[in-house]
Parts: C-alpha cells; structure tokens; sequence
C-alpha cells in the first residue's frame, strides 16, 4: 500500500538529516589503527608471497575481520572503516610519512583527526616494522637528487610517491550484469586454458589466484553485512525498519555475488565493492563513473513494474552522497594545508552522448541533481556533460543546480572532449563513453590515466629563465643555464629560455614517475580493482602493471594566467616600451617589489589573461602549447604516453607559498592562479571576455583537461530569462571549444569577504537593481545593501 | 539607406558585457555620456555631462603631498576617468567579440546611457554599421529626440525601452528639468508601431507615485497599445555614492525606496488597465 506523498517525502527528510547528522555534522573524526594491524599481520603470514598475493591475503583479512559499521537509518550498507569521518592507515603504502606526522594529526590547523595517545602508541608501534619497505620507503631510495631537490625548491611535485592513485572508474555494468561469481569464472576460465610457458605465464596465474583470493573475500564480507543486517532485524521492534533489514539482508547474500536485478541490487552491489576498493588501498577519486547510464536499466524497469517511485530513488541516492561524504582519506599536513575539507574527488557523471551519438540525459539524471541538492554535502561532485544535442531541458535544470552553490554540477563539454580520447586511442563508441573526474575524463571501466602524476611550476620556471637557472629570491641554482634577462636581445630569446626550463623541469618529472610507477606495480598492486578492470583478466596483469586497456600519465602545468601575466609584463615594460631596465626588474624582484612601488605598479597596469586581450592570451596559449609538446613526447611506463593538464587542484597555493615576487606584479608567497582560469580579480571586462581568453588557449591538444573556475553572483541567476541566459552563455563557452567549466556561486559570506579584500574579488559581478556592477567598484553602503538582500534572498 | 561614415566620434563610459536586463538575450551594453535630462533619481549622475570627468573615491584616496590628479598615476587608484571617445567603426569591432553569446541567446548591442539619441549622428552610424552585420539592436531613451529621429531610428533598432517618468507636464519638468511633449508624442509613435518595446516607470515615492500619475499611465498606454508591457521599476538608492564621488548633492537625501504596501497600492491601480505589468522586484 503506498503512503500519500507529502509523508512520504518527510520520512526521506527525517531519514537523510538524521543518517547526515550521525554520519557526518556531528561525527567527530578518529584514526584507528585496525585496518594497519590486519595488514601488517596478513603481511607476516603469508611472508613467503610475491607482493599481488600479499595483497589479496590482507585485503581477505581485513574483510573477514573488521569491525562492520552500519548506521541505524541506512538502505544499504558498506563503509571502509569501522566508522564514519574515520580514514584507513595504509602502512604498506605510506608508513614513514605517516609516521612523520603522527604527532600533529590530532593538531594541525586543517582537517585535524582525532587520535588518542592509546591508538598512537599502537599505530607507531605497528608501522615501525614498515620503516624500510612501505611504498614510500622504497620510492625515497630510487628517486635521484636531482628530483628530490626539486621538489625541495617548490619547481614540481609528483605524485604517488606514499598512497595509491586513483582517479579511476571501474566497469560497473560489467560488475551489475555478471557479479563477483561471473568475473570468478572469468578468472577460473583463464587459469584453467593459460598454463605457464615462461616467467610472464607465471606472473599471469599469480594475478590471477590473488585476483580469486580477492573477489571471494568480497562475497564473504557481503554476507557478514548480511548476517549482521539479519540480527539487527531481530532485535527491533519497529516493524517498517525490520521489514527494510530483511530485505537488506536478502539482497547482500545476493550480490554482489550474483548479477543485480533491480535498482537497489544494483546500488548495493556496487556500493560494497566501492568500500572495498577504498579498503584494498584507499586511492582518492574512485569514480563512480555514468553513474545515470549503468543504473537506468535498473531504474526504468523497477518504475515500470511497480518496484520503485522516484521518492524512493531520490532518499537512496540522497543517502549515497551521504555515505560517500562520510569516507575521508588520510592525507598529509602539506597537502591538507592546501586541501582542507576532506576532498575525496568522488565524482558521477550525468549526460552525455550515447554509442549512437544521441542524448543519454533521462529521468534519473534529473534525480542525481535532485538528490545532491536535497543531501547537501560535499561529495560526489557532479560532472554533467554537455553535447550539441542536448535537452535544453536537461541544461535548465543543471543551471538551477548551480545557482544552488553547491560548486557543482561543473559542465564538460562532450564536443572538446571526444576528440579528445580518439586522439588517445579510443574507438568512437569507447570515447562516447567517459567519465569524468573533477576535470580529467576518462573512459569508464577501462582507462588508467594516472592523474597527478606531477605538477610543473610554471611561474617559477620563467623566473629561472630570467636569470640563468639560478632562483633570484635565494640565489641558488636549480635549472639549466639559458641565460639572463640582460642578455636577450628580444621576447623570443626569453620565451625560448622558459621553454627550455619547462622541458627540463617535465623531464624530471617523467623520470621520477616512471621510477614510482614500477615500484607501484612491483609492491603496490591491486588485484581487486583490476579484476574489474578491462582489460586486466584478459591480460593476467594488474593495473600496475598496464593490465588496463588505456594508460596514461598525467602531469599537470600551474599557475598558465599567472606566468603569462608576468611574460606579458616583462614584454611590454622591458622589450616593447622599454620603460623598465631589466635589470631593475631583477632587482625588484629580488626584493619583493621593496622600494620599488612605482615598478610594481607598471607591472600591475600590464595587460592581464582574462580580459579578450590578444598581448597577453596569445602568451598564455602559446605557453600552454609547449607544456603540451614537451608532456606528450614521453611514453609512459605502463604503455600509452604523457598527457598534459593545466589544472591546479591547490597546488596554486603551495607553489605560490614557495615562490618569489613575479614580473605582473605578485609579490612573494602569494598563491598563482588556479588551473587555467585568470589571476583572481584579474578579469575585468565581464564573463563574456573572460571566456574568449580562455578559449584562445588550445583546448584539443590538452589532453587531459583544462579547468574554468569562474566566480558568478547568484544574483545574476535569479529568474527564468536569466537562468535561461546563464544556458546560453555555458552553450556559447563550449562552442568556443571550452573543456570544462565551473561555477562559484558567491554567498554572502564570500560578499564580506570581498569587502574586506576588494583587489581578489574585482572581477565580481553583482546585480544591483535591473543592472549589474563590479561589487568592489560600489560604495560601502551599497554593498552593504546587496548584501543583506542576497541574504534574505538566500532564505526565501 | 547608405551608410555614411562621418568618423564622427562618440563619447561613452561603460560597457557592460553580460547584461541581461537591456533586452533580449544576452546583451552587450555601451553607456554614452551625455543628457539633457537631470532626473533628481538618477543613479547614474556621471552620465549625465557630456565631457569627460574625472571621479574620487576618497575611501582609497593616500592623501599624497601632491595630488597627481591623473588617474593613471594615481598610486591610490582612487581617481577614475569617465569618458572615452570612441569612433563607431572602433565601438563595433570591440562589442562584436561577444557576437557567439549573442548567436546562441539571441542578444545582441543595447545603446544606453546617459541619453544615447543626444549624440545622434554617432549612434545613426553605428546602428547602420550593426544593421548592415545583422546584428540585433536595442536602444535605451527618454525618448527626448526630434521626430525625424525617431523616425530613422524606427529602421534601425529592433527593440525600445523607455521612461514614462511622469504624464503631467508641470509635474515632468519639476522631476527632471524638461517639459514631456516631445517624449509623450514619440511614445506614442512607438507604442502605437509594431516595434518590440517595453515601456517602464521608476516608482519614486513622493516625486511620481501619486494615483492621478498612474492612471493617466494606465490609460496612456491602454490608449496606445492594449496589452504592452509596463515594467515598474522601485526606486533605489545605489547612486548616493556615485554622487559624493562627483562631488555633487544627491537631490533627493530623504527619499526611501518604496514599501512594499506602496509598491502594491501602485500595482493594484495600474493593474486595473489592459496592461501587463512586470514588477522589477519579484522577477
Ligand atoms: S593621487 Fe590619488 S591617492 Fe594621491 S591624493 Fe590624489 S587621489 Fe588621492
Ligand atoms: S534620463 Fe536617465 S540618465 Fe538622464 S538624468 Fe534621467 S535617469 Fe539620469
């Protein structure tokens, strides 16, 4: 008997805001060592093991043996670690930079984690014995001085180096339509027809019976969920929640042994596996791929046949964004200090094209959106991809979602983007197909591109190329000699000695992360994950190992606007005008601009990225084309090739932190700008031009993605005609050949903070009354007035 | 009609790309300087001399020993120069960068102001320059121009908005300093044409939001074309510091923006004509 709709909605209501509540606002964060032990003592009984069987007894230890959570409102279960907000220790991967920071978990200013000194005994005690064969241990003896100087100046990072690395997607229709029990046969198949010829058959069989190992622990841990969600049916007496426990129980002695057969089958049956590849070795950004195209199967048969209403979908999905905020990784005090909030980069992806060419949108992308509003949380983001064919519809409602100021859905836009992954290799159907990451895409189930793999500090190269390798604030040298400012008789000489730095500093970069890479598929290999992978069974090799049908590594250029700024600067004061000596400009720079106020503020008026500009976007594109030369000449390790990105995450802040003043007038330590967009404040001629400058950068050839931040005021987004302008203007930056854009929409909070702090907030646009003004640009009464109407908009 | 190029330059001192509220679509909006009207609700005062003038923000103002007076070397960035000349050949070459918005919105140019028709021969030019590029066209008046304007400007601009800012002529001239004929015989024009148009009034409490000016509204319109648009526009006070920055008076210092019982008292008699009203602050 169904329920009159206006209770029902209210029982998902209680539901989400209570699960949300003990899950997440008012969950203390805790590190526990349990997962640590298990592993260190599967490690110790199976010590004989090559390195993939290691892992498989120890993922099939920590599954049969772990401390099972599971919150009193939840539909369907599975969580990495025995509680929410609580992040798993990996000590085969990171122990001795997690033993460096055990003090200061609990005490850091960003994303603190509660750790009693009980548990800190236990845990330093335990990853002591990993000392010199974690992960971390090993890479810290293959990297050369040449690169770990490097790093230590701030000129690159890369990736990889304590944790695994994710950005991944595995083949989830693959995993609803044959479950555990057919990918098992899968490997029973391979292990029975490919006997050993020579060392690599051997390999293959090992794979393959850690990958058995492994996908039988799962089955196994589904139904110690299944006993527990059995016993807990006992013991309550509300008769709707044993109703919802039984059936719970059911489906997880179902799957994800065998196919799933309806929606909440399915969303079980990939929700465990989802917990477990985070127990297996905790990457960040497990993707959940088209999450609207895999399920909508699932979805429209249960609707048809009665199974499921939208009210139901909407509470489970609502409780997926939920229990996926609740999972937070370890991470360092660095990059926490960079990365507050607990980013895990979990991301669905809506919309699309379908193999054929044709709109994928349908009803449950327009749940997804739904859902997130109604959870309001931090993760998932929503990767919502747009084609030419697109349901204005559909494009509507995604730019309601972003007036909502979740920061997502961001837009990806398919015409770019296809191309994109046909250049990598892909069939036509196989590129129709991504998915996306925060920026990056790739295609679902079979890609293992390998992001972060290292970021190049670009701002910094350029100061090295004015002056001859050597860093001017500190005086030592770290790059090639190409050559002092003084010395070049045009703005092509020091383009050209940019170039050679960046080729240098990518270089570097290759070379450590194909060093890390190896170590990776010797020590760190995962053969859970890539037993849902293609083509890893086929091939009897773990991800690690380039098992996967599409490798790439990626490494990403930072701060694009702020070194074009500078080269722009230094060309028009130096080469052009010839206003500025340059060695008066190495001098300011050198100091920090001390002295030198009238010079910083030339540097300051120079033509800025961001602004329809040729001088300086011409810069910027062409900067942005010798990165992408210089990353897609290497091969990578697991076969495939580099690819570039110009994208930041925040590391736009660390290299800012550890770089000197610049030539657009940047004094020293501050952050550079962030992925491809302008400087902060930078663009202001209005959204319109700032979106020509950023698509005169080659949007094609950066393979693996260009990110748009763009700050909007919800108070452009207010009614229909202007929801509807908002569609165009998304439509008119992806004509123009954009990848990916997103939106900040400006709370009030934010408002002050521009009040406060004009010159990071010039390019905020506001609408005043039936106009629109820069907010910095109003007198304080005004702005004070706005904000205190947003205010009250933002209630209503 | 030719085009004639008279190089005749054109004084204006903003443009707004993104606008969404001079027209349809997604609109690129060029603010000339210069007008002869001096609405005491202005919030655009810099608009309204036709020269260049130069603006203070004395919050960022360094009070240097000497005042460079020059914007550009004002290490304050307190000074700000309003007004630029422009050629229209020049205007439409910039403006013309966000022509791909404009093809997928179906925006297009708004010529605001300031009064746009108080520098005739320049906006003539430039709208035949966009006429003769299909680029769609809109224009912002207080309809303060000659017939024969109009006229041409009937050929030239695809959507009008304007001001009725008062129907009684006594009262219009004690507003804005101007006598209204001219403006209510053009209105008429257009509102009796087949132009896309949206007719709108500030809603000053005090200066023009008495019953007898609403209804002789209402039945202006209701005359002229049953069924326009009317959009009602509260007044606001955001140009109270455009004014110190001039260093001007504000002309109205205790006027407050409309209530919202006064706001509905309007809307309830002016919604009593065959009219469509638009209320600014619901939409
Ligand atoms: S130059 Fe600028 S900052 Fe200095 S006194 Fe004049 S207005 Fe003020
Ligand atoms: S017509 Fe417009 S610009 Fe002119 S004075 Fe009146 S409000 Fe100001």
């Amino acid at each position: 008997m169904s329920q009159p709709v206006t209770e029902r909605r209210e029982q998902t209501i209680r539901r989400i805001t209570a699960m949300k509540k003990r899950m997440i606002l008012e969950r203390p964060t805790e590190l526990l060592p349990e997962r640590a032990l298990l592993v260190t003592a599967a490690y110790e009984e199976h010590a004989a093991e090559p390195p993939v069987m290691q892992r498989a007894y120890a993922l099939q230890k920590v599954l049969a043996e772990m401390t099972l959570f599971m919150d009193d409102d939840e539909l369907f279960v599975g969580h990495p670690s025995p509680r929410p907000r609580s992040p798993i220790v990996c000590p085969e991967l990171g122990a001795c930079w997690i033993l460096d920071d055990l003090d200061s978990f609990a005490t850091r200013s960003a994303d603190a984690i509660g750790l009693t000194e009980e548990n800190k005994f236990v845990l330093r005690d335990c990853l002591t014995k990993w000392r010199r064969s974690s992960l971390d241990a090993v890479v810290d003896r293959l990297l050369s001085e040449e690169v770990k100087n490097a790093l230590d100046e701030g000129m690159i990072t890369v990736g990889g180096r304590g944790t695994a690395q994710g950005n991944i997607s595995i083949n989830y229709r693959k995993l609803l339509a044959k479950g555990l029990r057919g990918i098992i046969g899968e490997i029973d198949e391979k292990l029975r027809t490919d006997m050993p010829r020579d060392i690599e058959g051997t390999k293959k069989r090992t794979f393959w019976k850690a990958a058995r190992i492994s996908c039988e622990a799962v089955i196994t841990f589904a139904h110690r969920y299944a006993d527990l969600t059995a016993r807990k049916a006992e013991e309550t007496d509300d008769a709707r929640r044993k109703a919802e426990l039984l059936e719970m129980s059911a489906t997880l002695r179902r799957v994800p042994e065998f196919p799933a057969a309806t929606f909440r089958e399915a969303l079980q049956s990939l929700w465990l596996v989802y917990t477990v590849l985070h127990i297996e070795a905790d990457p960040h950004a497990i993707l959940l791929g088209r999450f609207d195209q895999y399920m909508y199967p699932f979805y429209a048969r249960d609707k048809a046949e009665g199974r499921i209403s939208d009210e139901d979908v909407l509470e489970l999905l609502a409780s997926l964004w939920i229990k996926c905020t609740a999972i937070i990784k370890l991470m360092d005090s660095v990059t926490t200090r960079t990365f507050a909030g607990f980013p895990l980069f979990q991301n669905v992806t809506i919309g699309g094209q379908g193999s054929h060419g044709e709109d994928a949108s349908n009803d449950l992308s327009r749940l997804i959106l739904d859902a997130a509003v109604r959870a309001r949380v931090t993760q998932p983001s929503i990767g919502f991809r747009y084609h030419n064919k697109i349901d204005p519809d559909m494009l509507y409602k995604v730019a309601e979602t972003i007036r909502e100021g979740l920061g997502y859905p961001a837009v990806m836009n398919d015409n770019c983007i296809i191309p994109k992954h046909l250049i990598r290799g892909a069939t036509l159907e196989e590129a129709r197909n991504y998915c996306t990451n925060c920026v990056e895409t790739d295609i679902e189930g079979m890609t293992d591109s390998r992001a972060h793999s290292g970021y190049v500090n670009f701002p910094k190269c350029l100061l090295l190329a004015m002056n001859d390798g050597v860093d001017p604030d500190t005086g030592r040298r770290i790059g090639p000699r190409t050559g002092r400012l003084e010395t070049f008789s045009s703005f092509d000489k020091l383009f050209a000695a940019y170039e050679t730095q960046v080729a240098h500093f990518t270089r570097l970069i290759v070379d450590a992360y194909d060093l890390i890479d190896g170590a990776h598929a010797v020590h760190a290999p995962e053969p859970f994950m890539s037993s849902l992978l293609d083509d890893c069974i086929e091939r009897g090799m773990t991800r690690q190992e380039g098992g996967v049908r599409y490798n790439f590594s990626g490494i990403f250029g930072v701060g694009l606007a702020s070194v074009a700024d500078a080269m722009a600067a230094v060309r028009k004061l130096c080469f052009d005008d010839r206003s500025v000596a340059p060695s008066a400009m190495m001098e300011a720079l050198k100091n920090n601009f001390q002295n030198a106020k009238t010079l910083r503020n030339s540097c300051e008026e120079a033509p800025k990225f961001g602004n329809d500009d040729d001088y300086v976007d011409l810069i910027a594109r062409d900067a942005a084309h010798i990165f992408c030369r210089e990353v897609t000449q290497y091969p990578c390790m697991r076969g495939g090739f580099y690819i570039p990105e110009l994208h930041s995450v925040s590391t736009h802040v660390y290299f800012g932190e550890v770089t000197g003043a610049t030539p657009d007038g940047r004094l020293k330590g501050i952050a550079f700008s962030d992925g491809a967009s302008p400087v902060g404040g930078r663009d202001r001629q209005g959204p319109t031009a700032a979106v020509r400058s950023m698509t005169k950068i080659d949007h094609q050839e950066v393979l693996q993605g260009v990110l748009y931040n763009q700050k909007f005021s919800r108070t452009l987004l207010k009614g229909p005609g202007e929801v509807a302008a908002f569609t165009d203007y998304i439509r008119t930056y992806c004509d123009l050949g954009g990848h990916h854009i997103q939106f900040n929409m400006i709370s009030t909070e934010e408002l002050r903070k521009a009040q406060e702090n004009p010159s990071a907030y010039r390019d905020l646009i506001v609408r005043v009354a039936g106009y629109s003004a820069y907010f910095t640009e109003l007198n304080r009464n005004t702005q004070d007035e706005i904000i205190a109407r947003t205010e009250y908009e933002e209630l209503s | 009609m030719t085009l004639v190029s008279t190089n005749e330059r054109g004084i204006i001192y903003k443009i707004a790309r993104y606008a969404l509220h001079d027209g349809p679509g997604i609109r690129t909006t060029v603010f000339l300087k210069g007008c002869p009207l001096r609405c005491l609700w202005c919030c655009s005062p810099e608009s309204q001399s036709g020269e260049p003038e130069l603006a203070k923000r004395e919050e960022l103002c360094l009070t240097c020993s000497v005042c460079t007076g020059e914007p550009e070397t004002c290490p304050g960035g307190a000074l700000e120069r309003i007004g630029r000349e422009v050629t229209a050949q020049a205007l439409l070459k910039e403006v013309e960068r966000d022509r791909p918005f404009w093809r997928r919105s179906g925006g297009g140019v708004t010529l605001s102001g300031g009064e746009p028709l108080f520098q005739p021969q320049f906006v003539k030019e430039f709208l035949q320059r966009c006429r003769e590029r299909h680029i769609h066209t809109a224009i912002e008046s207080s309809l303060f121009c000659k017939r024969e304007l109009l006229e041409e400007l009937m050929d030239l601009v695809d959507y009008f908005q304007f001001d009725l800012k008062a129907m009684d002529r006594e009262q219009h001239l004690r507003l804005t300093g101007l006598d209204n004929r001219v403006i209510l015989d053009n209105a008429a024009t257009l509102l009796r044409s087949a132009k896309s148009l949206l007719t709108r009034i500030p809603l000053v409490p005090g200066c023009n939001d008495g019953e007898p000016n609403l209804r002789k509204l209402g039945a202006f319109l209701e005359r002229h074309r049953p069924g326009a648009f009317l959009e009602i526009l509260p007044y606001h006070r955001m140009g109270v510091g455009r004014y110190e920055e001039l260093g001007r008076a504000y002309p109205l210092p205790d006027t407050l923006p409309p209530t919202k019982e006064e706001m509905e008292r309007a809307l309830k008699i002016l919604r009593e004509y065959p009219i469509r009203v638009i209320n600014e602050g619901g939409r």
